[in-house]
């Protein structure tokens, strides 16, 4: 075997291979859309506790990253927060079980307000808590859903059903999470999580959707994650009602 | 959804790099293949690292968030990513019949979690990470990033399987 050709075909080769990673790279380039000032995908960032949405311009939506006092309001513009201050009253529900446990209590900033609203499990209410994720697909399935179920049919007497926006990421799909619940009319309260996904954490959250039933004492008497149906959500809340005290 | 450089490069590169390695196993000279393989190994490892990188690029500078699928593939590339520059180094084709077990796993991961991009009914629940069936991005109209594994995978399938035997001893 002579020398020289074995050494020549791998000049070939290695040439040949600059060649196309430098044509690919080029090309790539050439193709590429979109400039820098476009950006929707962006890495999330350690969100500051509220984020502030006026009617935005892209423009206006990467000033809002930083903490600017609130646009200038109009009366149809209304404060919304993604994130919030938690406070966990109690002991957190482990996730491998919570039948029969006590659930925590907790303070948190629903998704319209910075004032905190204090849930206590065993103040009498029976509580339908659903955790939602806004990128999650099923969460995005399971919102609408519901929510026309809740606004087409009653609840029993002493069952509150709430939303507990949690594991909110800017730059994923379905973002900000609150436009999204009032796009798709949800009826009741929407609580907000703090970034460190505090209340989901207290209550073991280990999927999305994630239900929970708390009757009027705070004990757990149900605990699911995943997508439900029509029927399996109502029966779930035909078993709050079934939770309240019987009439003497 | 628009797609910048860095993805369209990656596409690229894969395609390119597909069709001209097969090209090269099945259609050129004796000489040309003959010295193509005994470097498959090492084009197979800078395969596996700029997967490897890729990968990393995306989740760390681009801020794409790694599903539990992309975990399961990472897994398979990654040791890809060492043991292959070591045995290219080394000279050690021993391994191969190793890191063909790894790539093949990792090609029947990129292959379902694909599948689940496609048909995303399946399941119904997210777990706390991102959620699998997202398309991060979508050059072409098709490529996303499982199937960008998978042509990395199949790409170093096919470049370990060109590497002249005896892989023993």
């Amino acid at each position: 075997m002579e020398q020289p050709e074995p050494m020549k075909q791998k000049k070939i080769i290695y040439g040949v291979l600059l060649l196309l990673i430098g044509g690919a790279v080029l090309l790539g380039l050439l193709l590429a859309g979109g400039n820098r000032s476009n950006e929707t995908v962006t890495p999330p960032s350690s969100e500051p506790n509220e984020t502030q949405v006026a009617p935005s311009t892209a423009q206006e939506e990467e000033n809002s990253k930083t903490e600017e006092p609130e646009s200038t309001p109009s009366s149809t513009v209304q404060e919304r927060f993604e994130t919030g201050t938690v406070e966990i009253i109690g002991e957190a529900l482990p996730p491998d079980e919570s039948i029969g446990h006590v659930a925590p209590g907790f303070k948190a900033q629903p998704n319209t307000s910075a004032e905190m609203v204090e849930i206590q499990p065993d103040d009498g209410t029976i509580r339908l808590i659903g955790f939602f994720a806004h990128w999650c697909p099923h969460c995005q399935r399971e919102v609408p859903r519901v929510a026309q179920w809740l606004n087409e049919n009653d609840l029993p007497n002493g069952v509150e059903v709430i939303a507990i926006s949690t594991s909110v990421r800017e730059g994923t799909p379905n973002y900000p999470p609150s436009e999204w619940f009032e796009a798709e009319n949800w009826p009741t309260q929407v609580l907000v999580d703090s970034p460190e996904k505090t209340i989901a954490e207290a209550y073991g959250l280990t999927g999305f959707p994630f239900w929970v039933l708390v009757d009027g004492e705070g004990v757990v008497v149900h605990r699911s994650s995943g997508e439900l149906t029509e029927e399996q959500f109502s029966y779930l809340v035909y078993l709050a009602g079934t939770l309240a005290p019987q009439l003497a | 959804m628009e797609q910048k450089a860095p993805e369209i490069i990656f596409t690229l590169l894969i395609g390119v790099g597909l069709i001209s390695t097969l090209g090269v196993l099945k259609f050129s000279g004796t000489q040309l293949r003959e010295e193509f393989r005994k470097i498959a190994m090492f084009l197979a490892s800078l395969v596996a690292v700029g997967a490897t990188l890729g990968s990393l690029y995306f989740s760390e500078v681009r801020g794409f968030l790694p599903c539990d699928w992309c975990w399961y593939q990472r897994i398979a590339m990654y040791p890809l990513a060492v043991i292959l520059p070591m045995a290219t180094f080394r000279r050690d084709r021993r391994i191969i019949p190793y890191a063909l077990v790894l790539t093949a796993a990792g090609a029947g991961i990129s292959i379902y979690h694909y599948q689940l991009q496609a048909f995303p009914g399946q399941g119904s629940s997210c777990s706390l990470n991102a959620s699998c069936t997202y398309r991060w991005i979508e050059v072409f109209g098709f490529a996303s990033i499982p199937m960008l594994a998978l042509g990395s995978f199949v790409l170093i399938g096919i470049l370990l399987l060109a590497t002249p035997r005896p892989w023993k001893g």
